[in-house]
């Protein structure tokens, strides 16, 4: 306890000798090896790695959004308990700014990526037309699946019958927004403006207060966090219609930002307990984190994961309930062949009934090798969420049994972005203390014990 | 019970004036062996349980036990009625659709839980219960002012009339009585 009653807190910097001085060089590794991959399924493949890129952008940037939500709520709270923890939070929230570069091949790829693209720019029916081809076979199916469970077969599918007419006719509607052009980009350039303030601000705060120990800052903090939070859900919700959602443009679903915000927040969880456990293992941090702080972890984790189940479920059931085919759509897409049903079954057995049971008990939480598994669980899970919100849309994954320069891509891509990520965040890690020092909470946490 | 009823000791009752003195005897008492002892403090004290020796509470197992039945309960249920004695057609669904089940069994968990919960705390905790030999000592009133009380009943295994208030008292209790009671 001698950091406990100490009355000024040293910075706790990761040692030169230490294996976490050096993981930026794994992940910088592991970055150059998955480019490699990814530029032999961009070559091979230009349309698949659109896709996989967007796959593996929105892998890591859920792991900067978690990261960020996390510490907006603990400055919003004013928690005690998290202050030991929060600095790692904190690391992952500035990766934003990683985020931001990758965000680059997703603008350049969008008219690949997004089949309203084509549509405007007064191509007119022929663009919309072309729009709703561009959804390949598959799409018609699910069409024809959806009209029926609606009791509304139509019979056979040409170009012009009723239904397909109404989907234009939406389309057309959602056009003013969809626009494949600058309005695109000044949204992308607003989100990220928000994204990188809010990066910027909170480890950039909480690391001049370790050296200033000014508690004023604790208060800006605090203060910033009201608005940075309506900001962030705001750009979180629209950056998610507009790069993931837009992939199916006739489908409506409101809850499509809670489930990236959601998704988020398990992820921000299991990476701030994998990493402090990691920092512990290897001696950078001592008693500072100690088995209190992983039960509240692990209590959060398993809170915002029953959350996530809980809003995915009620997005599916309303949908499957009202069965309205320009809803439904999503759920065919990801059921109506074998390898999908797989995929969406694996979400709901290994994404929330294992790890459910798996985190569940009080004793698990305190147990820091059960925890430390639920959370590697949970995050690779998380990448399967991802394949599950976007590869879908790649034309050969409808159906098409998948190609080696294909899953080149996927793989690639994933190790790209997550690698560039970590490479970013644990380069940061190597640059400040490892623990917000300057807290005027931090004894608090130190001292923090579950009733 | 009549007023004539032989009074005899039913617990020995120790007196702290601090939660340091309290913790610390705590740990005294349960190294000793004790079983059917308490802490009474006007406050709750972190760190009590350990010093007390508590093991994790039960409570736990009851409530999953009874998540796991509403749970059951609910597919039972919705597959008897909707599926098999009453089925019915809704928005073109088939009658017993797993979707349609999902809402019930989550439920039907809550409420079985909850009533797990909260019943099986009390019962764990022995109450209602509307009396307790220590509430016979006017010294007790304290426990809910500034003072922090052990008492160990006289149903323990190692309990000695003779023995016990001293052995409280050499754990730095200011006050130790032996609180008779009716039997």
């Amino acid at each position: 306890m001698s950091e406990g009653t100490s009355k000024f807190h040293k910075p706790v910097m990761i040692p030169a000798d230490n294996p976490w001085a050096h993981r930026w060089k794994i992940t910088a590794g592991m970055a150059a090896v998955g480019g490699a991959l990814a530029l032999f399924g961009a070559i091979n493949d230009a349309h698949r790695f659109a896709f996989s890129w967007l796959f593996a952008f929105c892998a890591v940037m859920t792991m900067a959004l978690g990261a960020i939500f996390f510490v907006l709520i603990q400055h919003l709270t004013g928690a005690g308990w998290s202050v030991t923890v929060r600095r790692t939070a904190e690391f992952y929230a500035r990766g934003i700014w990683m985020v931001v570069a990758l965000v680059v091949p997703i603008m350049v790829m969008a008219p690949t990526l997004y089949p309203w693209w084509d549509a405007s720019g007064g191509h007119g029916d022929h663009g919309v037309a072309h729009a709703q081809d561009h959804g390949g076979e598959h799409a018609e199916e699910a069409h024809g699946a959806a009209g029926h469970a609606a009791g509304a077969h139509a019979g056979s599918h040409g170009e012009h019958t009723p239904e397909h007419q109404f989907h234009a006719d939406i389309l057309q509607k959602k056009l003013g927004y969809l626009d494949g052009g600058a309005f695109f980009g000044i949204r992308a350039v607003i989100y990220m403006m928000v994204w990188v303030w809010l990066g910027a601000w909170i480890l950039g705060l909480s690391t001049k207060q370790d050296r200033t120990k000014d508690k004023q800052l604790t208060v800006e903090m605090a203060r910033r966090a009201t608005y940075g939070t309506f900001l962030y859900a705001l750009s979180l919700t629209f950056a998610g219609f507009d790069w993931v959602m837009s992939l199916e443009p006739n489908w409506y679903s409101t809850m499509f930002g809670v489930r990236i915000f959601a998704s988020g927040a398990v992820l921000s969880f299991a990476l701030v307990i994998l990493t402090t456990k990691s920092f512990k293992r290897h001696g950078v941090v001592g008693s500072q984190i100690n088995t209190e702080h992983y039960h509240d972890l692990g209590k959060l984790m398993f809170g915002f994961l029953v959350f996530w189940a809980y809003i995915s479920f009620s997005e599916f059931f309303l949908i499957w309930y009202a069965a309205i085919p320009e809803e439904t759509i999503y759920y065919h897409r990801r059921w109506d062949t074998d390898s999908w049903r797989l995929v969406s079954s694996s979400l709901v057995l290994f994404k929330f009934i294992v790890p459910f049971y798996l985190v569940m008990s009080r004793n698990v939480k305190r147990h820091t090798g059960g925890l430390w598994l639920g959370a590697a669980w949970l995050v690779t899970m998380h990448f399967v969420e991802m394949y599950y919100w976007v590869m879908p849309y790649a034309a050969d994954l409808q159906g098409v049994p998948a190609t080696p320069a294909g899953l080149a891509s996927d793989v690639g891509c994933l190790m790209t972005t997550v690698g560039l990520y970590l490479t970013y965040v644990f380069r940061e890690m190597t640059r400040h203390s490892v623990i917000a020092v300057g807290d005027p909470r931090l004894e608090r946490s130190l001292q923090f014990v579950n009733a | 019970m009549s007023a004539q009823a032989k009074k005899r000791p039913v617990v020995a009752l120790a007196e702290f004036n601090t939660v340091e003195e309290v913790k610390h005897a705590a740990e005294g008492v349960r190294d000793r062996g004790y079983k059917n002892w308490d802490v009474h403090t006007p406050y709750p004290v972190h760190g009590m349980d350990a010093a007390m020796g508590l093991e994790d509470s039960r409570l736990g197992w009851i409530v999953l036990a009874c998540g796991l039945s509403g749970v059951s309960l609910a597919v039972l249920m919705i597959q008897w009625m909707n599926g098999i004695d009453y089925p019915l057609i809704i928005g073109g669904k088939p009658p017993d659709a797993i979707p349609s089940m999902v809402p019930i069994m989550f439920e039907l968990t809550v409420l079985l839980s909850a009533f797990g919960a909260v019943l099986g705390m009390l019962g764990l905790n022995q109450i209602p219960r509307h009396h307790h030999p220590v509430f016979y000592s006017e010294r007790f009133d304290a426990c809910s002012d500034n003072k922090f009380f052990i008492s160990i009943e006289v149903e323990d295994p190692k309990w000695d009339v003779e023995k016990t208030p001293r052995f409280l008292e050499t754990l730095g209790a200011s006050h130790v009585e032996v609180v008779e009671g009716e039997e």
